[in-house]
């Protein structure tokens, strides 16, 4: 076990290294400059300024250099500050971050709570009415892009309907958490769709699997009940590949806030990171990136050890 | 053991009437089960033997109403405590299940979940049926996992299947189905899978059960030697088929189908030495989706007659309560008859059983001496 840790560890660690060298390569290569962002176009005729801030944020070292350097802070716990706002990047992510780690925490649980009864439940309607409807339903939540899906619920719960606003957050700090869960509903469920629709088909692929087992078969001849043999018994085995893909997908849909946050306009990492890729502010970028990068690695390492506590099988090994 | 001189005559508890389950499947019908009909009066033992594949736990598993599947064709009647139970709605059939009768499956690796605990599995239904609360129910299943000789039955219900070894689990598969007390119990080959030494430890805790709970029992195999001394009553199937039923004694003393005789001779003798050829049945059984006209094992049968092939054997009363589907029955002049010419023609089904037969004739006396 305690092997399996440090390979885990050390894998975790070279996988961030990666992650980070990349995207500070990438940024290298967009056109534009932070300097002119921070300046403005007034910049580009005070060439003299932009070479004075340009030395001053030792912007002018070899890339390597300063890859180097960056990693030698972030390991003593500096991330650094924005060039533009000269805000530390560590407030930024803590001041952003409960926005978007609700968000995807929140689609996580819609896209868990839905998939575990479709796909039980087209499972144990194999075939039926029942399974083509719902299979429909997946097939078109999994074609549908979620800023399309993102618009159609803003057309209909917030045009039509009123129900909850189209754009903005209230902090549960702030406001509570039903005013919070008003804001955040549409963009989780939007951001939900997508992976809600491949669990489903995941739990509905393994389930009909275990139902053909012998256990689900003398469970019935015990004389359970079937919501109690799909829910209690077949369900777990069934969810194993289920489990994996949640852990991958909390980790993508951190990232796949993004876009979800522009539509709605909402304070969280992703729209940090796009204004901060507009304006060429690295170190921001850096920082965001390296962040949500930490936080995948995390979660799927978690995920993995759910996996023990899921099949008792391996967990003897 | 369990035999009985004069059985009692009470109210059957299952009576199963002309029962078919027939599957469509590609190449057309198949029929698993063909027109069986049989009794039970309560607390006796029933066994049904057969090889593989001739409908043995189709059989057992329409009779419980437990086949799933939308290809299946099931006609006849099941009575069961005056129910009908083929046409029972679900939500009485699963207070029947588990409570009134209950099932030993064949592979305890298989028919427990691997991923719920034996103390879970053992008491779930219990919990359902009766009504118990937690502390009571894990009591009960501590108290049949000692009934069923599971050693340190308090850290056992904490343990998952895989943790225990094969006899232990067909044990806890066996508490699990003596948990409510059931009228009836059905044992689909419940030692197929189990060594040689535990399928006789678990087929007398399967035997002592049965006695200190006046249950009745189906005890399913393929093996004869199983079922002798064990049972009251003996269904030979073939193919589908009841092709000879009596009482236990009447199925080993006065064999008169070919068949059983056939399966009789194929017993392994464990006091034969271990070199001693097994006399197998020639031919394999049929595949049950065409359905030759005539007895469905001439093919096979060394006494085979042109009749035979032309002309399906009814079900009758050859002795008292001995019933065989045979034109030409085992110890009958016509059947001597019948071995003489096919012996003259040289048909190959009969010269396989000639050859054999110095083992055989020591297997047959073997068998019948000992049950
Ligand atoms: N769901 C099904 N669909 C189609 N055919 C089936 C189905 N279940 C069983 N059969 C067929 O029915 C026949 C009888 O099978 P069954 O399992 O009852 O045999 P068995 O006597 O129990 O044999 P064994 O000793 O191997 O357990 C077999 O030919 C089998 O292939
Ligand atoms: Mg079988």
């Amino acid at each position: 076990m305690g092997k399996i840790l440090i390979v885990r560890l050390a894998r975790l660690i070279a996988t961030l290294f990666a992650v980070s060298l990349l995207t500070f390569l990438l940024v290298e290569q967009l056109p534009g400059d932070p300097v002119i962002a921070l300046l403005g176009p007034e910049g580009l005729y005070d060439w003299d300024t932009v070479e004075r801030i340009r030395e001053e944020l030792k912007l002018n070292d070899p890339t390597l250099v300063r890859y180097g350097r960056w990693v030698g802070d972030v390991l003593q716990g500096d991330l650094g500050k924005s060039y533009i706002t000269d805000q530390p990047v560590a407030d930024a992510i803590r001041d952003r971050v409960p926005v978007t780690l609700e968000l995807a925490l929140l689609a996580t649980v819609i896209a868990a709570v839905c998939a575990v009864p479709i796909g039980a439940f087209s499972a144990y309607r194999e075939g039926g009415r029942l399974d083509r409807l719902l299979s429909g339903f997946t097939t078109a939540a999994l074609s549908i892009p979620g800023f399309v899906a993102a618009i159609f619920f803003i057309w209909l719960f917030t045009l039509k309907f009123n129900w909850f606003p189209s754009t903005g957050w209230n902090r549960i700090t702030d406001k509570g958490l039903w005013a919070n869960l008003k804001t955040a509903i549409l963009p989780a469920s939007a951001l939900a769709l997508a992976p809600l629709a491949v669990n489903a088909r995941l739990i509905r692929a393994d389930m009909i699997g275990t139902l053909k087992e012998d256990y689900v078969l003398s469970a019935r001849a015990k004389g359970l009940k079937s919501r109690y043999i799909l829910m209690r018994h077949a369900l777990r085995p069934s969810a194993l590949t289920a489990v994996t893909v949640f852990g991958l997908q909390l980790g993508g849909l951190i990232g796949g806030t993004v876009v979800i946050e522009t539509i709605f306009a909402l304070p969280g990492l992703g729209t940090r990171l796009i204004s901060a890729i507009y304006q060429r502010d690295v170190l921001m970028i850096q920082g965001i990136t390296l962040f949500v990068a930490t936080v995948y690695v995390v979660v799927n390492t978690a995920v993995d050890l759910l996996y023990l506590a899921l099949d008792p099988r391996i967990r003897r090994q | 053991m369990t035999e009985t001189t004069t059985p009692p005559r009470s109210e059957p508890l299952l009576t199963v009437d002309n029962l078919s389950t027939h599957f469509t499947i590609g190449a057309g019908r198949l029929r698993a089960v063909d027109g069986v009909s049989f009794s039970l009066q309560p607390g006796q033992t029933m066994g049904i033997v057969g090889e593989s594949g001739c409908g043995k736990t189709v059989l057992s598993r329409t009779i419980m109403r437990l086949n799933l599947g939308n290809n299946i064709h099931t006609s006849g009647h099941v009575n069961f405590l005056g129910k009908d139970l083929l046409n029972l709605p679900m939500s009485e059939m699963t207070d029947i299940w588990g409570q009134e009768v209950a099932m030993v499956f064949q592979d305890p690796m298989t028919s427990l979940n691997p991923v719920v605990k034996i103390g879970r599995q053992v008491h779930e239904h219990v919990r359902k049926h009766l009504g118990a609360s937690k502390t009571e129910a894990t009591e009960l299943a501590i108290e049949l996992l000692k009934s069923v000789r599971i050693p340190e039955a308090e850290t056992a219900i904490d343990a998952y299947p895989h943790e225990l070894s094969g006899g232990m689990r067909q044990r806890v598969s066996i508490a699990i189905a003596l948990a409510c007390s059931p009228k009836l119990l059905f044992a689909d080959e419940p030692t197929t899978a189990l060594d040689v030494t535990v399928q006789h430890q678990i087929l007398n805790l399967l035997g002592m059960q049965q006695q200190e709970r006046s249950m009745a029992m189906v005890l399913v195999t393929h093996d004869l030697g199983v079922v002798a001394g064990r049972t009251d009553e003996i269904l030979v199937m073939y193919a589908g088929k009841i092709v000879e039923q009596a009482k236990t004694a009447g199925i080993f003393h006065r064999t008169s189908h070919p068949y059983t005789e056939a399966l009789l001779r194929s017993i392994p003798k464990t006091d034969q030495p271990s070199h001693t050829r097994l006399a197998a049945i020639a031919g394999r059984p049929p595949t049950l989706i065409t359905t030759p006209k005539g007895c469905s094992f001439s093919p096979r049968c060394p006494y085979a007659q042109q009749r035979c092939f032309e002309e399906e054997p009814p079900l009758t009363e050859s002795d008292q309560g001995h019933l065989t589907a045979c034109w030409y029955q085992v110890g009958t002049a016509e059947n001597r008859e019948a071995w003489e010419t096919n012996l003259a023609s040289g048909r190959l089904a009969t010269l396989a059983v000639a050859e054999g037969q110095i083992v055989d004739e020591t297997a047959v006396k073997l068998t019948s001496g000992d049950s």
